[in-house]
């Protein structure tokens, strides 16, 4: 149960114009087999790694809103929704965490894309 | 997340050419389950099974026991079996094994000759949408060899009019030949080098019909068996090639595009994976000798990216800190240790990279990372060192594996951890000198009479190969 000032303090919101998403999404995990050779003596291992970590990582407090304040370094339960300006689609990738959220673009195009962003403040 | 899964005595581990090797259950009861296809012994090919996370894999199982050196290529069709292609030893016979999968193993099924009339070499199998197998191989016309195509519409029991029949002759005549079958949304393509100087292609409807001519796609030396081609979602067909650079070309279903370079110089391994629609392209880069780094090249933009590391624990160091005792200072010598510039790995105060007792060798990366290779200019002499790495409270002793742990000879390979699931769990990072990374901490027990000095130092071991799911 949220008391007043918790309730007055929750769902804040802050629009984010103009904001610039160069970001790209991961290409998702890959898996492969490798031989090495140390000293002659061979192994042979399987990995599994990401491709890509071109996403773009944005803190709150990087963010200044359409007024020019400076958004919290702390957002609870944070919801970011992206608006792009363009015809290219942006998205946010995985959980906004409290303080920070990724962020990136569609591929196929070089140049970063601008947006609006809504961010939420949902509250526990 | 790396997994030393075996041990091998085969040259090739993974064969000569850059065929299928690793597989996974895309459905049911087993879904995501891969399986793993390696020569562990000049003529013995295994096979192991995992699930994920895929730190823990089966014993490994006997698939055969008389391959020709590096000579297999593998499939897997939609049921789950995977068709094993390879070169008998004694023979040079081309044959095939069944794996049947069931209740989430693969059984092997007795050997199928497909040609035995004449030696055969670097085989490469892939299945239709259909249903029906494909395998292109070189055939030994001593002392030449030439590119011949065979099918099998019954699941591997018989292939063509049978063991006498060659198939189909792809290529002309040269002393070397290696193709590679790759299916399309409609066609079936055979691509091939011949004599080391031509990339080719030829293709045919997969409803049947005639072999289109050859079509050349590059020429120049060194064409061997460092190509690879796929089919995206959107029907693209997409070659990587090296000889003297790293090259692409990709054919849209109507036209052949131009050549790209996608690197400078020979690259090894070189790979094409899909993502959606969009190309990657893996290989192995030289480092330095024979240490190698994996890189990978995607087109997300629409234009090609530079190439970038692919593992994050296999690559340079982000610090090489030396700290003197006798003159109680640190120096950074990260720029030094990535750099071809001979013997300049040195602290400035002692001249070498340690000498006196309490001299320390700091080696750091973001990630944690299990091997380091010292090129040593200066081995060292007369003095002894210990490794240890930051749990958090203390420095934990470690003993490497490899010869000349105390930087006592030009190469110096030590392998820190078997693999990345043997990282200690409490390895932390830690400041030195003002850097906060996982460190490595190599300190003189007892002094040298030569401190070693180094051209290069790095956490890059030599990678013979690399083979992608694809």
């Amino acid at each position: 149960m949220l008391s007043g000032l918790e309730k007055l303090k929750t769902r804040r919101a802050w629009l984010v114009p103009d904001f610039s998403i160069w970001g790209l999404p991961a290409l998702g995990e890959t898996e492969f087999l490798l031989v090495e050779n140390v000293d002659n003596n061979r192994g042979v291992f399987f990995n599994i790694v990401n491709l890509t970590d071109t996403v773009q990582e944005v803190a709150f407090n990087q963010l200044t809103d359409h007024r020019g304040n400076q958004l919290p370094a702390e957002i609870s339960a944070p919801l970011v929704i992206p608006r792009s300006k363009s015809d290219v689609p942006v998205f946010v990738v995985g959980t906004e965490s409290d303080s920070q959220f990724k962020i990136a673009r569609a591929a196929g195009d070089e140049k970063p894309v601008t947006a609006d962003l809504l961010v939420m403040e949902m509250g526990n | 997340m790396q997994k030393n899964i075996t041990a091998t005595s085969s040259i090739t581990g993974l064969g000569e050419s850059l065929g299928r090797k690793l597989f996974k259950v895309s459905g049911g009861q087993y879904y995501d389950r891969l399986a793993a296809i390696v020569q562990t012994g000049p003529n013995d090919i295994k096979l192991a099974y995992a699930d994920r996370p895929y730190s823990s894999w089966s014993e490994w199982q006997s698939v055969a026991d008389d391959c020709d050196e590096g000579a297999f290529d593998c499939l897997m069709d939609s049921a789950g079996n995977i068709h094993v292609v390879y070169t008998e030893q004694t023979t040079l016979a081309l044959v095939t094994k069944k794996l049947l999968f069931s209740s989430g193993g693969w059984a092997v099924g007795s050997k199928v000759t497909i040609y035995d009339g004449s030696g055969c070499y670097s085989p490469s199998a892939n299945i239709e949408p259909g249903g029906d197998l494909w395998v292109s191989y070189s055939r030994l016309i001593s002392p030449n060899k030439q590119v011949y195509a065979k099918s099998s519409s019954d699941g591997g029991a018989s292939w063509g009019s049978g063991s006498s029949d060659p198939g189909v002759q792809i290529s002309a005549t040269a002393l070397y030949a290696y193709s590679r079958v790759v299916m399309g949304l409609n066609d079936i393509h055979i691509i091939y080098t011949l004599g080391g100087t031509q990339l080719s292609i030829r293709s045919r409807p997969l409803t049947g019909g005639d072999w289109t001519s050859a079509y050349t796609l590059a020429t120049g030396n060194g064409l061997t068996y460092n190509f690879d081609a796929a089919v995206g979602p959107d029907g693209l067909l997409a070659v990587v090639f090296s000889h003297d650079d790293l090259q692409y070309r990709e054919y849209d279903g109507s036209n052949w595009g131009a050549i790209v370079t996608l690197a400078a110089g020979s690259k090894e391994s070189p790979q094409v994976l899909f993502r959606q629609n969009i190309p990657v392209i893996v290989f192995l880069d030289t480092w330095a000798g024979s240490q190698k780094t994996i890189k990978y090249i995607d087109r997300q933009t629409g234009v090609f990216s530079a190439p970038q590391i692919l593992d994050p624990h296999a690559r340079p160091f982000d610090g090489v800190i030396l700290y003197d005792k006798v003159s109680e200072s640190y120096a950074d010598r990260t720029d030094q240790a990535q750099s071809a510039t001979a013997a300049d790995v040195y602290h400035p105060a002692s001249g070498c990279l340690l000498k006196s007792s309490g001299d320390i060798i700091y080696l750091g990366m973001d990630d944690r990372f299990r091997y380091v290779e010292f090129t040593l200019s200066t081995p060292g002499g007369g003095g002894t060192v210990g490794y240890s790495y930051w749990d958090g409270s203390n420095w934990t002793a470690i003993t490497p594996t490899g010869d000349n742990p105390y930087l006592d000879a030009a190469g110096v390979a030590l392998v820190l951890w078997s693999d990345y699931a043997a990282f200690p769990v409490d390895w932390q990072k830690r400041i030195v000198n003002g850097e906060n990374r996982f460190w490595v901490k190599i300190e003189v027990a007892s002094a040298y009479t030569t401190g070693p000095v180094a051209d290069r130092v790095a956490a890059v071991s030599f990678i013979e190969k690399i083979i992608f799911r694809r």
